[in-house]
């Protein structure tokens, strides 16, 4: 359950910074941090709103995939790229386990690998 | 663009127990590999003076965002979005300057490398190298992957993780 409420947020997250980057034009830093100070500030006030392991994770993981909406619909045409590397985000995320941990980027380098590595599959 | 190769090398060092996760990988790498070889190779280079700016910004996004994360108990996702959102309504000060257009990235960059883990980071010297480091590194890749997300991430990762490799060999 956790883990589905996971994937859907990357993916819903990765989405909706991309609409806000390309279609609403905002640019990219504004989309994704506001959409990064929603997420935190919504689990800063109500801690205990979800369980424990959502509330640790949730955030990071909309913050991550939120950097993968930060392309620009210029290199990145499809809405079902973004979509597909916001699931692939959050599966990397998941198994990244604690090596990691701690240092800056790392989120952005996930989200990175995933966005670069569907990139080629948008020709199916 | 090694680094990524270097993030997936950690990731199956810490899952080698674990099959599943490890075999996941393959077809990822393989697919990365594919787009490098892919992209075209050709990025002009040129150094202006107002990329000093950037490596300020950079640096000052970081530290505040450390700042922010430390001194107010913040989580670090609030605390770097607080940055990248301030840093994103500075171009609105004076519309048509170049120079301040730059400035929203730059500080976003460096907010990812100030959301280092305080255990991590002994202090604020640490985040101020490695923010610095970032902004530089950011200079140099000012052309490469433009439009790919998750670009600003990896140079905060590479430039935390120099430094953090630099101090644990010399300390």
């Amino acid at each position: 359950m956790n883990l589905a409420v996971l994937i859907l947020a990357g993916s819903l997250s990765a989405i909706i910074t991309f609409i806000l980057n390309n279609h609403l034009k905002l640019g990219g830093v504004m989309a994704s941090a506001g959409i990064s100070v929603l997420a935190g500030l919504c689990f800063h006030l109500f801690p205990d709103l979800l369980n424990p392991f959502l509330s640790r994770n949730l955030p990071l993981v909309i913050m991550g995939a939120s950097f993968i909406g930060m392309a620009s619909q210029k290199v990145v045409p499809y809405f079902r790229i973004i979509s597909i590397a916001g699931i692939l985000f959050s599966m990397i995320y998941l198994i990244t386990g604690s090596f990691f941990e701690g240092f800056g980027g790392s989120l952005g380098t996930t989200a990175a690998i995933s966005l670069l590595s569907i990139y080629h599959l948008k020709r199916f | 663009m090694s680094l990524h190769f270097i993030f997936l090398t950690g990731i199956l060092i810490d899952n080698f127990n674990h099959p599943f996760p490890a075999l996941s990988l393959i077809p990822i790498s393989g697919l990365l590999i594919f787009f490098y070889l892919k992209t075209e190779k050709n990025y002009p280079k040129f150094l202006r003076k107002r990329d000093l700016l950037t490596v300020q910004a950079v640096t000052l996004g970081a530290i505040i965002t450390y700042f922010l994360h430390v001194e107010f108990q913040l989580g670090v996702v609030l605390a770097a979005g607080i940055v990248g959102l301030i840093g994103s309504l500075i171009p609105y000060l004076k519309k048509g300057s170049g120079l301040l257009r730059e400035v929203p990235a730059a500080m976003y960059c460096g907010a990812f490398a100030g959301m280092t883990a305080p255990g991590l980071a002994n202090g604020y010297l640490f985040i101020f190298y490695a923010g610095m480091l970032t902004g530089i590194l950011l200079v140099l890749a000012k052309n490469m992957f433009i439009g790919y997300g998750g670009k600003l991430g990896t140079l905060a990762f590479g430039g935390v993780s120099i430094v953090y490799s630099v101090i644990y060999l010399f300390t």
